[in-house]
């Protein structure tokens, strides 16, 4: 159990967890992050991280949609029908930006849907946002 | 002229008759006794009555009186028996005269009318031989036979026309009765010909017989003729029409069988080009984030070790890689925009116009270019993000092709003509010369090379694309004092329901 709430990276392409982390490093935030490869070791760890209670909410579940053994949306679903998890903040950070991708997440109970920027100015900008809106935010909140 | 001459001459005759009997009563005065003055008039009169009719029979007795009159009875002045006896000669003879007259009359009539018949009848066969003899259809008149229960059970055919046998293929018909003929004909034959017998209503159809391998257009008519229950049967042997419409018909069914199947295939491919995309967007640009976050993180946070020529080069790295990323996005723009079904309603120009300009703050800032909005707009018919997908690539268009040192010029402007509504974007860029001009619309279609005006040659077609999409149209054409005029033609909006809010 570490002193500030862990970011959970559910993100199978090694390149892109890499930059990501490498971007909240840039961004200065200092929650552990913890990388999950595929949908189906996510759902049992943040499962495990339910049931062992209030101390180990993750700070942000940062979800890839196209994943691995199950989806994001099916990591989505189960982080949502567990009642000790629903109320959890999960941002989907996916590269489609298909409207129907967009609208089922919604519907399944996604806080937020971001699309992956090539760019990794924009890609350092959207690392900030989330840090001051949902890490900061929830941090005060607690 | 013709007739009265003939009755002059009938007349004459008349006079001519009576004249002879006249003479010959001379001839014969000694021999014939005073007491019938008159009896020879009689054969005038009646010669002219049969041979000329009631007129000159009149002007015959009317002369033989004055004749008989005059030559044959002596004049007395006093009422004496022989006065009597001519008084009695003359009025036999009158009446005798009116009665052979009234019959010759008769007689005559009924012999004209006899006549007239008779012509008449010849006429009437003549004319139907000759029709029934001469046309293509076949006819054939037939005598229906019905059974106890008032069925019709056969019919002979009491007469057929030399087109009969082309037309049914049956040879030597005349005379027999169909079911010895063609044991095997359908029983709806014997109904239909039996209910126009009966019921002497005539009726028109089309049907086939298997008997004959044949199809038939049939009109059949009661003929009242010498006998019952006689029907005149004209038709035509259709079998070539009927099979060339069923030719027609399973040819339609064979192309809607082939428009279904090739549906069904384009639906597949429209599928496969929609997974297709779906791969593009997310798998290819996946490497492509590698590629540009880590020439990134190599030129800042390795700049030492790298050296200038190797910063130079990641740069250039990950230059390339965001190129091909807008090239990726454009081309998904492009293809979403030929898949995505939309949903038209009515949206406020001026609301989709201060959007883009919001969107592209930075970029018109960063350009030092002057954007002028001619304001109010017309609201159009339209999907939002589709419009402010055409102004702003209309926009970043003209902001970005002027000559270097300039400062971009743009104005925006509307014209409603009825029920369209044209935008146009002005620029003071640098013009597109004629020959290019229907070309710029085209997919990857490029003036310019990348060094110097950037972009994926794909914003121009997603304009035109878009505007179709909506209903409308896209151009370009050259600006008086330089520069162009790219146009957008949309259907007007309704004014009732305006969709305001921005999505």
């Amino acid at each position: 159990m570490s002193e500030r709430a862990s970011i959970v990276l559910v993100e199978d392409d090694r390149d892109d967890a890499d930059l990501i982390v490498h971007a909240f490093g840039k961004a200065t935030i200092a929650n552990p992050i913890e990388v999950s490869a595929d949908g189906q070791s996510a759902i049992g760890r943040l499962d495990e991280r339910a049931c062992a209670g209030d101390q180990d909410i993750p700070a942000l579940i940062l979800l890839d949609l196209k994943l691995p053994r199950r989806s994001g949306f099916e990591v989505l679903q189960a982080i949502r029908a567990n009642p000790l998890s629903q109320t959890w903040p999960v941002v989907v950070l996916t590269s489609s930006s298909e409207s129907g991708d967009v609208r089922r997440a919604h519907e399944l109970g996604a806080n937020s849907y971001l699309v992956k920027p090539v760019a990794s100015d924009a890609l350092l900008d959207m690392v900030r946002t989330l840090r001051s809106y949902w890490i900061v935010l929830n941090r005060t909140a607690e | 002229m013709n007739s009265r001459n003939l009755s002059t001459r009938a007349y004459v005759s008349a006079a001519f008759f009576v004249a002879l009997a006249f003479a010959i009563r001379l001839a014969l005065g000694p021999l014939i006794q005073e007491r019938s003055p008159f009896l020879l008039f009689v054969l005038a009169v009646l010669a002219s009555a049969v041979m000329h009719g009631r007129g000159p029979a009149l002007l015959a007795v009317a002369l033989s009186t004055v004749a008989g009159l005059w030559a044959f009875i002596e004049p007395h002045y006093e009422l004496k028996l022989v006065a009597v006896d001519a008084a009695t000669n003359l009025a036999a003879f009158l009446a005798t005269c009116i009665g052979v007259m009234i019959l010759t009359e008769r007689l005559r009539h009924a012999q004209a009318a006899e006549l007239i018949a008779q012509a008449k009848a010849q006429v009437g066969a003549l004319r139907y031989e000759a029709l029934i003899n001469s046309i293509e259809a076949g006819f054939s008149l037939v005598e229906l036979q019905f059974d106890e229960a008032g069925r019709a059970k056969d019919f002979v055919f009491i007469e057929v026309n030399p087109s009969f046998e082309r037309q049914v293929g049956l040879v030597d018909a005349q005379g027999k009765s169909v079911r010895q003929l063609l044991p095997a004909l359908e029983e709806h034959w014997f109904e239909t010909y039996g209910r126009v017998a009966l019921t002497g209503d005539s009726i028109r159809f089309e049907s086939g017989s298997e008997a004959l391998g044949r199809w038939f257009d049939v009109y059949a008519v009661p003929m009242s003729g010498t006998k019952p229950h006689e029907v005149g049967v004209l038709f035509n042997d259709i079998t070539a029409r009927r099979q060339a419409e069923e030719q027609v018909k399973q040819l339609n069914r064979d192309l809607e069988k082939l428009v279904e199947e090739r549906t069904r295939r384009l639906e597949q491919t429209v599928d496969d080009l929609d997974a297709f995309a779906y791969t593009v967007s997310h798998d290819l640009r996946a490497p492509l984030r590698g590629i540009e976050g880590f020439a990134r993180i190599l030129r800042d946070e390795h700049a030492e070790q790298l050296g200038e020529r190797g910063r130079a080069y990641a740069t250039r790295i990950y230059m390339a890689a965001e190129r091909m990323d807008q090239l990726i996005q454009d081309l998904l723009a492009y293809s979403r925009l030929s898949r995505v079904d939309l949903d038209l309603k009515t949206v406020e120009l001026e609301t989709v116009i201060d959007q883009v300009l919001a969107d592209h703050a930075a970029m018109i800032s960063a350009e030092q270019a002057t954007v002028v909005v001619e304001r109010p707009m017309p609201a159009v018919r339209g999907a939002r993000a589709v419009l402010i997908q055409i102004v702003a690539n209309l926009l970043t268009n003209a902001l970005k092709f002027v000559p270097r040192g300039r400062k971009p010029h743009v104005i925006l402007r509307t014209q409603t003509r009825g029920e369209r509504v044209c935008l146009y974007v002005e620029d003071e860029g640098i013009g597109i010369e004629d020959e290019f001009r229907s070309r710029i619309f085209n997919v990857f279609e490029r003036l310019h090379g990348q060094e110097h005006y950037t972009g994926t040659g794909i914003g121009l077609a997603i304009v035109r694309k878009a505007a179709e999409r909506l209903g409308g149209a896209a151009g370009v054409d050259p600006r008086d004092g330089g520069g162009s005029r790219f146009w957008v033609e949309l259907a007007a909006g309704k004014a009732d329901r305006p969709e305001r809010k921005p999505q």
